[in-house]
């Protein structure tokens, strides 16, 4: 049995003033109409997204779940970023539990100050005094990337500059700005060594996915996108106890999923990777083995299509980057600009990461 | 849809803080006590679902603490959903297996409720910030209108509803993970100070830290483990609006006779009370295990008031529900709902602390939100019923 993507919805990614439920009702609303399938039709609701702090509500699938559609319906939430809802929705439609379901993630990070919660995250005994945020663990990353391979600031820069750049071309990217390896080089200093423009910024947004058993995929759409491989996996919470230069949770998450669908990094023809980082960029493409480790760069001077939607340096909304990337991947697809891809999220300080395999 | 059997179950002690142990020191209490009851290493289990509510632990996103508890390099999927996340944890867990993808999985729920200074508040912060947050609306102010509307609907009576607390607190004698701990007799109970009219203290949770982990095996793997495994006959989860205010009625758990309707047919029960020898219900409040008795066809509608008073859901009587003590006596909020379905297992396998005899078929239950969620898993000593 296969299972399908059979619609897609994605919506505006930027600051919402609005209700938010009203952003994640928009995401659902443009998937069913997209599937040409109403809310009655759904039988299981599969949310994916950041709890109380992060989201700005205690338990926020409460106010989610009525807008998603769930209402009187099977209904559930895997409290990360949303790409980690798409194998629990892949396992119960597997299961046979449920025949159409929806995935959908939500990210609300303009509602909280996201670095003062991530704080909260960190143990009360050893870290939490070092008041990390993200971004400083982002940047221990890099530093020790850069070290250990002699990856230069220039070509670091050239990773932002092509992921604007892609980013100009996507109608639902966030950051639509074109700049040049110059221009990042003479940015502001954020946190050592990582430049301002090399960190994802923030911002809102919503996306759903309506995923069906093969052979009710057919009939909802002719070509859906096929869910061929998955994997996920956690790396060690003690930074001192990981590999700094590398991403480890990402390289096991990427064997997994290869192995279920019976494929190597050779046989994709696009990729969408969750680089929060200009150095994650490169990280995340030698983990998913696209390249040698230190060696990522190698893909920017090649046609090898890497984040066509502008990645998550143009578009990270706290909670559904994962997805949003996935959705791109799923309409490139779609569209006959690849055949089959893969596409990657990371949460925590490049702790816990999902690979996910989509093909024609 | 592959069969499923629960083969391992771990529970740590109940308190109201657990300061003897770190966030992944009692995730690990639990999850070694699973995998000592299964007779497995840590090595033989393939994933991990985790739960828990993070508002309620002073630490926000703790799976990445507490994997260091056995899942690292595992894939390990953090589900969140209230007061329901341990029993949706469980059903995670559950299609890791059933899907095929897993032979074994683990579901563990972590929750130190004595982290945060008060629970009540923390839960105020999920309703709406316009229309509901200023009328205090948390757990225990719905359940005190439920409480309210049940006894003018039903004449339901004080002493009805104490009743339930004095049978839970003498099942909670006998279970030795349970926190609140108390031979009490129903004068107790209506003498103990009022919390939320009509609730009083003696009627209402205690909030507790614990862990509680439940391991699930594929059919052909759970034969190999054990001989007396539960067998997962069924689940069912719905989710109702957001607002408390919208439910049509709240005398009637409508949402959950809806759900249960599901579970009993998908599972071929037709006559629950016969068919279901023990029930773990999500009864923090006295009045939710009548409204929950009611909602599931044990009861008719109005008249589970009388089932504690006249022994019905007593261990001798012929609904006997929470014998484990239940939420009454021990609430480690988002890993609850995997006590419930911990103890159904064990009353299926034979082994709880406080066993009922002749258990083939036991129903674990959750609710969450304002009233918003229920999840239902059924287990059974059959196959298929």
């Amino acid at each position: 049995m296969k299972i399908g993507i059979v619609g897609v919805g994605i919506t505006e990614f930027r600051i919402h003033e609005e209700p938010f439920y009203n952003v994640a009702y928009q995401a659902a609303k443009t998937a069913m109409k997209d599937a040409g399938i109403e809310r009655r039709e759904i039988d299981s609701f599969i949310l994916g997204g950041y709890d109380s702090l992060g989201v700005g509500r205690t338990i926020s699938n409460m106010y989610v779940a009525p807008a998603a559609g769930g209402y009187l319906r099977h209904e559930i939430r895997v409290a990360d970023d949303a790409a980690f809802s798409i194998p629990l929705a892949f396992m119960r439609i597997k299961s046979g539990l449920s025949d159409v379901a929806i995935a959908l993630g939500f990210g609300h990070s303009s509602e909280t100050p996201v670095e003062l919660v991530e704080v909260q995250s960190l143990d009360p005994l050893f870290h939490r005094d070092l008041k990390l945020a993200p971004q400083m663990g982002y940047a221990m990353q890099s530093y020790a990337y850069r070290n250990a391979y002699n990856v230069s600031e220039e070509d670091l820069a050239e990773a932002v500059v092509k992921d604007r750049k892609n980013a100009m071309k996507n109608d639902y990217a966030y950051v639509k700005e074109e700049t040049s390896v110059e221009e990042v080089l003479n940015s502001d200093m954020a946190v050592y060594p990582l430049r301002e423009p090399e960190i994802a910024k923030w911002c809102d947004g919503c996306v759903a996915f309506i995923l069906a058993e093969e052979t009710i995929a057919r009939r909802i759409n002719p070509d859906p996108v096929w869910i061929g491989g998955l994997g996920w996996s956690y790396d060690n919470y003690f930074l001192g106890a990981r590999e700094l230069d590398k991403l480890n949770s990402t390289k096991l998450a990427a064997e997994k999923a290869y192995k279920m669908a019976g494929i190597r990094s050779e046989d994709v023809d696009s990729v969408e990777i969750m680089d929060l980082t200009s150095d994650y960029h490169f990280m995340i493409l030698e983990a998913l083995g696209f390249a040698d480790y230190g060696s990522g760069k190698e893909l920017l001077d090649s046609d090898f299509p890497v984040n066509k939607s502008g990645g998550a340096l143009c578009t990270n909304a706290y909670g559904s980057t994962g997805m949003f990337l996935m959705a791109n991947l799923a309409m490139q697809i779609r569209n006959g600009e690849a055949e089959r891809g893969i596409t990657h999220a990371i949460s925590g300080i490049g702790q816990n990461s999902v690979v996910c395999v989509l093909s024609k | 849809m592959k069969r499923v059997a629960i083969v391992g179950v771990g529970q740590t002690k109940f308190r109201t803080r657990r300061d003897d142990k770190t966030h992944p020191e009692l995730t690990y209490e639990a999850m070694k006590k699973a995998l000592d009851h299964a007779n497995l290493e840590l090595k033989d289990i393939e994933a991990i679902a985790y739960g828990t509510m993070d508002p309620f632990d002073g630490i926000y996103c703790p799976e990445r603490w507490d994997v260091t508890s056995g899942g690292v390099g595992k894939p390990f999927m953090k589900i969140s959903t209230g007061g329901t996340t341990g029993l949706t944890t469980g059903l995670a867990a559950y299609e890791h297996v059933a899907s095929g993808m897993f032979d074994i999985a683990m579901a563990v729920c972590t929750q130190r409720v004595g982290e945060c200074v008060d629970a009540q508040p923390v839960l105020n912060t999920a309703v709406c910030p316009i229309y509901e947050r200023h009328s205090g609306a948390g757990a225990i102010s719905v359940a005190a209108i439920q409480a309210t509307v049940h006894m003018a609907k039903y004449g339901t009576t004080e002493e009805d509803l104490a009743w339930v607390s004095v049978k839970d607190h003498q099942n909670a004698l006998k279970n030795p993970n349970a926190h609140v701990k108390l031979d009490i007799g129903v004068e107790e109970v209506l003498n103990s100070p009022m919390i939320c009219s009509p609730l009083k203290l003696l009627e209402c949770c205690p909030r507790s830290d614990g862990a509680v982990a439940v391991i699930f095996a594929s059919e052909e793997v759970a034969k190999k483990i054990r001989d007396n495994p539960a067998w997962v006959l069924g689940e069912a989860t719905i989710s109702d609006n957001y607002y408390a205010g919208d439910r049509p009625d709240l005398s009637h758990w409508d949402t959950l006779s809806i759900a249960g309707r599901r579970l009993f047919r998908h599972a071929g029960i037709d006559n629950p009370i016969k068919d279901i020898d023990v029930a773990e219900l999500y009864s923090p409040f006295t009045i939710q295990e009548v409204l929950e008795l009611e909602a599931l066809g044990f009861a008719k509608k109005g008249e589970g008031k009388k089932f504690a008073k006249e022994g019905i859901t007593f261990p001798d009587g012929d609904m006997p529900t929470n014998p484990s003590g239940g939420v009454m006596c021990t609430n480690p909020i988002g890993a609850t709902g995997l006590v419930r379905l911990a103890e159904a297992s064990l009353q299926v396998m034979g082994e709880a602390s406080n066993q009922i005899p002749d258990v083939s078929t036991a129903l674990a239950h959750a609710w969450g939100g304002t009233l918003q969620f229920h999840t239902l898993m059924l287990v059974s000593s059959k196959k298929k019923l």
